[in-house]
């Protein structure tokens, strides 16, 4: 069975060509375009692994990795970040919530077919 | 003592007195003539009685006297004395004669003819006769004239009697024959003071004898025939005066006593001397003066409504009195505690309104020299504090000069420099400030200021400025000893030192302002130039990279399958996009860095909605909205760029309709004061109001209910319509309800006033 994936990101083009990607690479794909949704789909499909972009309105990338991990069932999930901050302190911070990847955009699919690769052979 | 309690009670006091006196007196005279009435009804009634008595008695005596004439009984004593043999017939008719006239009168309890030796011969009743009555009282009364026996008890008959006896003459010689004697029963004297006419219900009239005892029956008292004893004051007054009351003041003769059975009464008396009886006539004094009693009652009641009425009477009056009073004496309290604007201000006419008047006027005096006195212990005041200021300042100004760090002197226009402050000395390098005020302001610029004019003539017209004015700042170049230039700022004030114009000149060494200003403007020019020329040329790629994915999204290279026209698509979106944002930050910058020029004309805003409304209209209708235009056409045409202000239109109206999913899109012109006002008014989402406040800043996209980004915006719409309306001197401003909608509104100033926005990155 194919490793299920759960893609936020508040650009719906974004989503599209992340999600296609994924796809043509064998993953299950699940997206969400705000944080909310993507906790609503974590409880519903329990992902393999999430794909979050770390700037979205309402709640953002970060308020809703504390959520994903203040739940016991969900620690575990290994989380990649997609963001369009490089600065340094924020790649820190983000790696003190306990996500697995950061990856600043604009990113090269490949490596994120690879870090995606890596995540999920870690998790295993 | 209160004044209104003084009152009431001075009225009640004048009350009682005045209804006690009038009341006493009238119950004295009413009770004066009351018992004067009383005791005329009293008065007649015992004089008809006694007349009737003393007439009764006369009438028994006479009636007596007659049978005296009757010649059988005269033959019959005659006979007798001569042994005669008619004896007993005259005797029987004598007899007859006797009992004849005592059947005629029933009083008559018996007659008794006694011959001159006492002895009765002949009676009305035959037992009688042959009694002897030789020591009775009607016979030895009876031998001369006419005598009444008292009334007595008759032991024979058990009852009371009184004996009327006459003598009986020889008619012819006129020889003593003997005694007539009728004895009386007391029924005709009863019925006479017995008949209680005009008595009341207590009145009484009976007779007393002259042994002090009671002879006609009590009202009261049974059986007090000649058994009651009367020792009252009547029989007192009657024993006294006998015949004589005519003399008597009625007040003596009517007299309130206890009588007989210890009741009070109001009696008075007649006195019948001929018994020695006294007739009395009383009266219960309780009913007597009954009258009096109800007087007294009704006495009283007004008495109870006066003092009432006058006790009521006098607290209105002393409230009347004292109301205006306690006015003027709360007044006072207020004055006396130091508020002397208080007016008791009554306009009664009477004697208080005066006084308070007075008070009012004597208020105002009291103010004025009060005020006169304050004022000038405030003007000694203020004098004492304006020296001590003057001195304070004198050494403040003088340890100022001392110790500034900026350089001050004095000078004037004819002398030159008067004084410099140590920080002058060192500005300049003078020596001392000998050598300071040997040297004239010229010496101390270069020959030229930067403008080009002559120091020399510049620096008089500067003081000439600064003495008209009062004081003049500018900034001038000056030179040190060294020959080295400076530029620094003066703020030259005229001032007086000792009666003579002076000025002061304060300088400060502009040269690292200057320098730092300098550079700043360097960087920011520096900046706007990077971010310029970076945009540009980011344009250069950007419009390869979009005329690049044209054509192949056009397929005129060649026919792609659907998710290769899909990525092109987003790809293009995506690329306009940048196209745009790239475009609004130059503008932005621009507009920052104020090299956007505005093309000021006189333009009708209607006109420029209008073409908005054009261009959207597609849009809108797209949406399913309602574009609703309100024109006012009475908005006045002012000076605006057209452009811009368009921009500014369209911007909204596109954000209106981005977050407007129902409902209407309105767009109105009005004036408002001096100023043209638009508004766009949306039925979207609205906005919380604390994030108004951050609606205006740049690349701010606040999170409302869809992202900006997944509509495309920029951020930058609202930070440039900002700019572009304070560039026009007008205002742009929203408010929202959230959840029902935004009303976004510009106004543009009908007289442009052209502010330049003078923005630091």
């Amino acid at each position: 069975m194919s490793d299920r994936i759960l893609v936020i990101d508040d650009e719906k083009d974004l989503l599209r060509i992340v999600a296609f990607s994924l796809q043509t690479w064998g993953y299950e794909v699940i997206t969400a375009d705000n944080g909310q949704e993507g906790l609503n789909k974590i409880s519903a499909e329990k992902p393999d692994l999430i794909l979050l972009d770390a700037s979205m309105p309402a709640m953002d990338g970060f308020q809703m990795l504390e959520q994903v991990r203040s739940n016991p069932e969900w620690q575990d999930i290994p989380v990649i970040m997609l963001t369009a901050h490089s600065d340094p302190k924020t790649i820190e911070n983000a790696l003190a919530y306990g996500i697995v990847e950061y990856i600043t955009k604009p990113f090269d699919p490949m490596e994120l077919r690879e870090r995606i690769g890596n995540a999920l052979s870690h998790s295993k | 003592m209160k004044i209104a309690n003084k009152i009431s009670l001075s009225f009640l006091a004048v009350a009682l007195i005045l209804v006690s006196a009038a009341g006493t007196t009238v119950y004295i005279i009413v009770k004066d003539n009351l018992q004067k009435s009383i005791y005329n009804d009293l008065a007649t009634a015992v004089t008809s009685r006694a007349n009737h008595i003393a007439t009764y008695l006369k009438m028994l005596e006479i009636s007596v006297g007659q049978l005296t004439k009757s010649d059988t009984l005269e033959d019959f004593l005659k006979i007798k004395d001569r042994e005669d043999s008619r004896q007993n017939e005259v005797f029987q008719l004598a007899m007859r004669r006797l009992k004849r006239t005592k059947e005629a009168n029933p009083s008559i309890f018996e007659f008794l003819l006694l011959d001159a030796t006492g002895k009765v011969v002949v009676s009305s009743n035959e037992s009688s006769i042959g009694a002897d009555k030789s020591t009775d009282a009607f016979f030895l009364g009876g031998q001369k004239e006419a005598f009444i026996k008292d009334v007595y008890y008759s032991q024979s008959v058990k009852e009371p009697l009184m004996a009327v006896s006459v003598p009986f003459l020889d008619s012819h010689t006129g020889e003593f024959l003997g005694v007539l004697v009728a004895r009386v029963r007391l029924n005709d004297l009863n019925n006479i003071v017995t008949n209680r006419t005009g008595l009341g219900k207590t009145g009484e009239i009976y007779i007393v004898n002259k042994y002090g005892f009671m002879i006609t029956p009590s009202r009261f008292t049974e059986d007090a025939v000649l058994k009651q004893r009367v020792g009252t004051e009547n029989v007192r007054r009657v024993r006294l005066h006998k015949g004589r009351e005519h003399v008597l003041s009625e007040e003596e003769m009517a007299n309130v006593f206890p009588d007989y059975r210890g009741q009070k009464v109001l009696g008075t008396h007649e006195f019948i001397p001929q018994m020695q009886w006294a007739v009395l006539a009383e009266i219960n004094a309780k009913e007597a003066f009954a009258p009096l009693a109800e007087l007294r009652r009704v006495f009283f009641l007004i008495l109870f409504i006066a003092v009432n009425t006058a006790w009521l009477l006098g607290i209105s009056i002393a409230r009347f009195i004292s109301k205006p009073l306690h006015r003027l004496h709360k007044g006072t309290e207020i004055i006396g505690s130091g508020n002397l604007d208080y007016k008791v201000g009554t306009d009664a006419k009477d004697e208080v309104g005066q006084l308070s008047r007075a008070f009012d006027a004597m208020t105002d005096n009291l103010k004025n020299t009060t005020t006169s006195i304050e004022s000038l212990n405030k003007e000694v005041v203020q004098r004492k504090w304006a020296e001590m200021k003057l001195r304070e300042s004198e050494e403040k100004y003088h340890s100022l000069f001392e110790s500034s760090h900026d350089a001050i002197m004095i000078l004037t226009s004819e002398k030159g420099f008067i004084s410099g402050n140590p920080a002058t000395l060192k500005l300049f390098g003078c020596k001392d400030e000998k050598e300071f005020t040997s040297l004239t302001p010229a010496d101390l610029s270069p020959k030229y200021q930067p403008d080009g004019t002559v120091s020399s003539v510049k620096a008089q017209e500067m003081m000439k400025i600064a003495m008209e004015k009062g004081g003049h700042f500018f900034e001038w170049m000056y030179k040190r000893m060294d020959n080295t230039e400076f530029p620094a700022t003066v703020l030259l004030t005229s001032t007086e030192i000792k009666d003579e114009k002076v000025l002061q000149a304060t300088v400060r060494d502009i040269t690292e302002s200057k320098k730092a200003e300098k550079e700043m403007k360097e960087a920011v020019e520096m900046k706007v130039k990077f971010v310029s020329t970076a945009s540009h040329e980011l344009r250069t790629p950007l419009t390869a990279i979009k005329e690049g994915i044209n054509l192949v999204h056009s397929e005129m290279t060649g026919p792609l399958n659907d998710n290769q026209k899909e990525f092109l698509g987003i790809a293009k979106r995506n690329v306009d996009r940048l196209a745009r944002l790239i475009n609004d930050i130059l503008d932005f910058q621009k507009i920052c860095a104020g090299r956007m020029t505005f093309n000021m004309k006189p333009a009708s805003i209607n006109e420029a909605v209008a073409l908005v409304e054009e261009t959207m209209r597609p849009l809108t209708k797209g949406k399913g909205l309602d574009f609703i235009i309100e024109l006012d056409q009475a908005v006045p045409v002012v000076n605006f760029d057209k452009d811009k202000i368009t921009q500014v239109l369209i911007n909204l109206v596109n954000n209106a309709i981005k977050f407007t999913e129902t409902g209407s899109i309105r767009i109105t012109t009005s004036r408002h004061e001096d100023n043209i006002r638009v508004s766009i008014q949306d039925s979207g989402c609205g906005i919380k109001k604390e994030d108004i406040p951050r609606l205006f800043q740049e690349f701010e996209q606040l999170a409302t209910a869809d992202s900006d980004r997944k509509t495309g915006g920029t951020g930058l719409g609202l930070a440039i319509s900002k700019k572009i309306i304070e560039n026009h001197g007008g205002k742009i401003w929203a408010e929202s309800d959230y959840g029902k909608g935004t009303t976004f509104y510009f106004e543009l100033p009908s007289v442009l006033e052209a502010i330049l926005c003078q923005i630091e990155s």
